[in-house]
């Protein structure tokens, strides 16, 4: 079991260290120079730009480069070129933003998706299974900020209550009651919104894993024991259809990062997806270079934390 | 009903004898008995001729449909709307009515729909090409030459030329074309050696041959890798900081999305390797290329063409979200993503600017998913039974 | 056919099984009448795809649904009818009074659940044990199938065992709740022939200590004639003979059964070529006209191939579907 963790350690550094080798030569190799952060702004004077170069480095050869920037990255020196804030404080504080997002965006996934997807395979064919396929087909196919805006458009129609960004403008003296209250709608729909199609893949996955069980012969000898058809459901299949599900339960953690750049775009949802765009669109490399190396590891994390899980709920697998 | 006794081998296949292949005929019959897949089959084909229409209809000197004329005293006008007679008569849609209405520029959005389709059409097919071809490349590398062992002396060749090109990229061009040519002699130094059978006993492996990891590890490393990037985030870079065009985006979605297929054809293939019939194929003398493309590829395309019907519709979806943000294709192409992008500042006063490119654009990702999930149906009968 | 015991356990009159896939429509089994006797064993012969398994499965109410059904006939165990659609199958009957071993001891055991709460499960819930007692249960349970270390046996999950092993597990949930009748699915097809033997023996031993009725589904006439006292021959969803174990095998009178004792190696055929049967048993979908057999039978008449002969009674408590050969024993020993 250490054997495993400490070797799988291992090798995931060494993925790693791939990862931040091609993130850094994607960002650095594109045609234009990094110091040109704006060539229109008459600000950057050449003699700005020059001393722009010197304080990041970019006179020197490409792999003094790379060492110069992820030494600067663990040390928590490195500063984002827009606006000389140190990236991880940035990051941080995006990132205590997008966690609520995150947080209730996958529990309505993870408790909506289960049943569903259960119900629909318990009853197949049926009317619930139907639907909900037709749902979820649905949901999968939409474009997320055309669903977004439709979604805008009903809520903002029939509820009339403001939706874009984090909270009400202005609504900071306001009573911890109403404040609160205010916060809830403003993060109901993009969660909503984000949970949308996670929702609808999950659930016709679990749907199918369900079926595939069901066809096994260990639920044809529970039913040969006169177990109830419950027992039988919900102790001998669910248990194999939820297995492997606990590896995609590691696999959401990246999804903290890259999942929501268009959901907080269209919300004005400062959190870290739309943090991510604003530094693609600004080509502020340190910034976006630290969010791909957060995301690498929390990928990393994820694949390992679901090779734990799926250990210690799979008595067949044993990790050595 | 038949008196003649069945022939033994037709009466129950045996196990591990190939999947069973279905004539045309006998694919088109089910594909009938299947409603999804027919129904997305339908859309699908209705897509691509109105995509075909719109490349007819959009080009030329004179087009019927022209989506780029600026009308702007024929502004934000509702579908159906007649074309005004104080309005040029040049160049006017057909019907003389703007049959879905006009933008905020006054250009008739049914023209500009027709022409986006196209676009929509071949970035979602060339971007799965793309990666189908990358992924069945990468697959079938892995899954029939994956024991084959990467020596130290190739990987450092590889490591060299990598290096070479990076740093000859990177400014220092002495320096790059120093390693590259380094890394070409170590390369070809393995490959003479090779050829040249020592004679006399077998020589000590030098520190250069013995083996690093296997062509397997090698590739599914590179999927690891690859899978380390949010895929939407790195699209977003890559397409942010390249010159914008239709090309980079394409090959940016194909470059990104291969994995799925490859790790599909490998594992495909090292099942199918286990079976009787490749050893059969084996015994009788096929090998290599020829077993890997006349007797396991076209078994392992089945879940490979489901995955690609799936990817054109990712494929669209990811080309209409870079639109929206503002990387899509640029001007003057109309897209379906940036018309909706453009139609959504207008979302309360010209909301058909917004409903119809978003619904046409729902509604072919919906037809090629639907048309996917058929398929798979198709392919896989035993799997079709617990659907 | 006249019942060996004079009040059957379980008697299957006319069953006929019908499966539906999209717009088929085959009968598994046809007209099916088969007695089980408390304490005696029968033997369910045939090749695969004669109807053995659906039988089964229509006695334990475990037909595959929507797909399969009972179309008619009557099932009674103990007078209790098991195949009335309306009513459903009766409760306290699966699991308790008739249990069921299958084929595929390997996949049968539920991967993610330690054996011991394989077993417990059935006893708590049918005999409403404590999780204690049930516990205790399961190890003498497992002692009892002659599974080596029981008390620890009970913790393990099934991919530690063997498949002998498993079947012996299999077995013992069988068997928790004191069944009147086992229903055994070609339990030892699947398993090493050493092993087989085993859990033969094990069979027969459980069968006379606990006086359990057994219907033991077979391809294999040689294994019938060591455990069975009556046999009875399935093909293509017909029965077509039945008897005691000892006569059929000894004379058998339906020219398929005659084929399939040919068909069996044994040491007075040393030397010799076995017969094999000419041609596979027809899919339920299409199957012949007339005798289902004709296409295969070396003796089949003009007659087979039109009229299905009815099945007909034998001297000796023996019933043959054939017109040609019943009541007519065949030549001393079987032909080869």
């Amino acid at each position: 079991m250490t054997a495993f963790i400490a070797r799988s350690l291992i090798e995931k550094l060494v993925t790693l260290f791939f990862v931040t080798v091609v993130s850094f030569l994607i960002v650095h190799l594109a045609p234009g120079e990094p110091a040109q952060v704006d060539p229109l702004n008459p600000k950057f004077t050449p003699e700005m730009v020059e001393r722009f170069r010197q304080a990041f480095h970019l006179d020197r050869p490409l792999p003094v480069q790379y060492a110069l920037f992820y030494r600067d990255l663990f040390t928590g020196r490195s500063v984002s070129w827009k606006d000389h804030r140190p990236v991880l404080e940035k990051i941080a504080e995006r990132f205590r933003n997008s966690l609520p997002l995150f947080v209730v965006g996958t529990l309505l996934t993870w408790t909506l998706a289960f049943p569903v997807g259960i119900r629909a395979a318990v009853g197949r064919g049926g009317a619930f299974d139907r639907g909900t396929a037709f749902l979820a087909y649905l949901l999968i196919s939409i474009p997320g900020f055309f669903f977004a805006y439709l979604l805008i458009l009903a809520v903002v129609s029939a509820f009339s209550v403001p939706v874009l960004g984090m909270e009400t403008f202005g609504f900071e003296g306001a009573p911890l009651l109403n404040r609160a209250n205010d916060r809830i709608w403003h993060l109901l729909l993009p969660s909503v919104l984000g949970a949308g199609s996670g929702i609808a893949v999950l659930s016709r996955y679990v749907r199918s894993q369900m079926l595939e069980v069901a066809h096994q012969d260990f639920i044809r000898t529970a039913r040969a024991k006169g177990l109830p058809e419950e027992t039988v459901l919900y102790k001998h299949a669910l248990r194999n259809a939820l297995l492997p599900f606990i590896t995609m339960f590691g696999l959401t953690l990246p999804g903290l990062v890259g999942g929501s750049v268009i959901i907080e775009s269209i919300f004005s949802w400062p959190g870290l997806g739309r943090m991510a765009y604003e530094a693609i669109l600004a080509r502020d490399y340190p910034v976006i270079l630290t969010l791909n190396f957060i995301a690498a590891v929390l990928v990393l994390l994820g694949t390992l934390l679901s090779d734990l899980l799926y250990a210690a709920a799979d008595p067949r697998i044993r990790l050595a | 009903m038949n008196p003649a006794p069945r022939c033994p081998t037709t009466a129950c296949a045996p196990p591990g004898g190939p999947p069973p292949r279905r004539g045309p005929a006998g694919a088109w019959r089910a594909l009938a008995r299947n409603r999804m897949a027919l129904g997305g089959l339908v859309f699908f084909a209705a897509f691509a001729a109105f995509a075909a229409f719109g490349l007819w209809a959009t080009g030329g000197r004179a087009p019927l449909f022209d989506p780029a004329r600026v009308r702007l005293e024929e502004r934000l006008r509702p579908p159906l709307a007649p074309v005004s007679p104080a309005a040029d008569p040049e160049g006017a849609p057909p019907f003389g009515r703007y049959l879905l209405g006009t933008d905020d520029l006054g250009r008739d959005l049914f023209a500009r729909m027709l022409e986006g389709a196209w676009v929509s059409l071949t970035v979602g097919f060339i971007a799965v090409g793309i990666s189908v071809a990358v992924g069945i490349l990468a697959g079938g590398i892995a899954g029939c030459w994956g024991r084959r062992p990467v020596r130290r002396g190739t990987g450092l060749a590889a490591a060299a030329l990598a290096a070479g090109a990076v740093l000859a990229a990177g400014g220092q061009a002495a320096a790059g074309l120093l390693l590259i040519a380094a890394g070409l002699l170590c390369g070809l130094r393995g490959r003479l050696g090779r050829l040249r059978p020592r004679p006399g006993p077998r020589r000590e492996e030098g520190w250069l041959e013995r083996p690093l990891l296997d062509v397997d590890a090698l590739i599914m490393r590179l999927v690891d890798i690859l899978l380390c990037f949010p895929t939407f985030f790195l699209i977003l870079t890559v397409v942010a900081l390249l010159p914008p065009s239709m090309v980079t985006i394409m090959v940016v979605i194909g470059l990104t999305s291969w994995e799925g297929t490859a790790r599909l054809v490998r594992a495909e293939l090292l099942s199918l390797r286990e079976r009787e019939f490749v050893d059969a194929a084996r015994a009788l003398g096929v090998g290599g290329v020829r077993l890997l493309v006349r007797h396991l590829l076209p078994n392992a395309m089945a879940p490979v063409l489901v995955t690609a019907t799936l990817g054109i519709a990712s494929a669209i979806l990811t080309e209409s979200a870079l639109s929206f943000l503002g990387f899509g294709v640029p001007p003057p192409h109309a897209t379906w993503g940036n018309l909706l992008a453009d139609g959504r500042r207008y979302l309360f006063d010209a909301p058909w600017l917004t409903l119809v490119p978003g619904g046409a654009i729902l509604v072919v990702v919906l037809a090629f998913n639907l048309f996917g999930e058929g398929l798979r149906d198709l392919l896989n009968p035993q799997a079709r039974d617990r659907r | 056919m006249e019942a060996v015991h004079p009040a059957p356990l379980l008697e299957i009159e006319g069953l006929t099984v019908v499966f539906r896939r999209e717009r088929e429509r085959f009968f598994a089994v046809e007209g099916l009448d088969l007695a089980v006797g408390r304490g005696e064993t029968v033997g369910l012969v045939g090749e695969s795809g004669c109807g053995k398994t659906v039988t089964a499965l229509a006695v334990m109410g475990l037909l595959p649904r929507p797909a399969a059904g009972i179309a008619a006939g009557r099932i009674r165990f103990d007078g209790i009818e098991l195949a009335d659609p309306r009513a459903g199958y009766p409760p306290g009957i699966r699991g308790r009074r008739a249990a069921m071993v299958f084929q595929e001891p390997l996949t049968s055991l539920n991967p993610v659940l330690a054996v011991g709460e394989q077993i417990a499960e059935v006893l708590r819930f049918h005999l409403g044990l404590p999780a204690g007692q049930a516990r205790e249960r399961a190890r003498a349970l497992l002692a009892e199938v002659r599974l080596s270390r029981p008390a620890e046996r009970l913790g393990d999950y099934p991919h530690r065992l063997s498949g002998g092993e498993r079947q012996r597990v299999m077995i013992a949930i069988a068997l928790a709740c004191s069944p009147d009748l086992l229903i055994a699915d070609e339990p030892t097809t699947a398993l090493d022939v050493t092993v087989q033997a085993q859990i033969l023996g094990l069979l027969g031993e459980l069968k006379r200590r606990r006086r359990l009725a057994v219907l033991y589904i077979t391809h294999d006439l040689g294994l019938v004639s060591r455990i069975a006292e009556r046999v009875a021959v399935m093909y293509a969803g017909q029965l077509v003979e039945a008897g005691p174990a000892a006569a059929v095998l000894k004379q058998p009178l339906h020219p398929y059964t005659r084929a399939l004792l040919a068909a069996l190696p044994g040491p007075h055929k040393r030397g010799r070529r076995l017969a094999a049967i000419p041609g596979a048993v027809p899919h339920p979908g299409a199957r012949p006209e007339g005798c289902a057999f004709h296409p295969r039978c070396p003796l089949a008449l003009a007659s087979c191939r039109r009229e299905r002969p009815p099945l007909a009674c034998a001297p000796g408590g023996r019933a043959v579907r054939c017109p040609v050969t019943a009541g007519i024993p065949a030549p001393e020993g079987p032909r080869s």
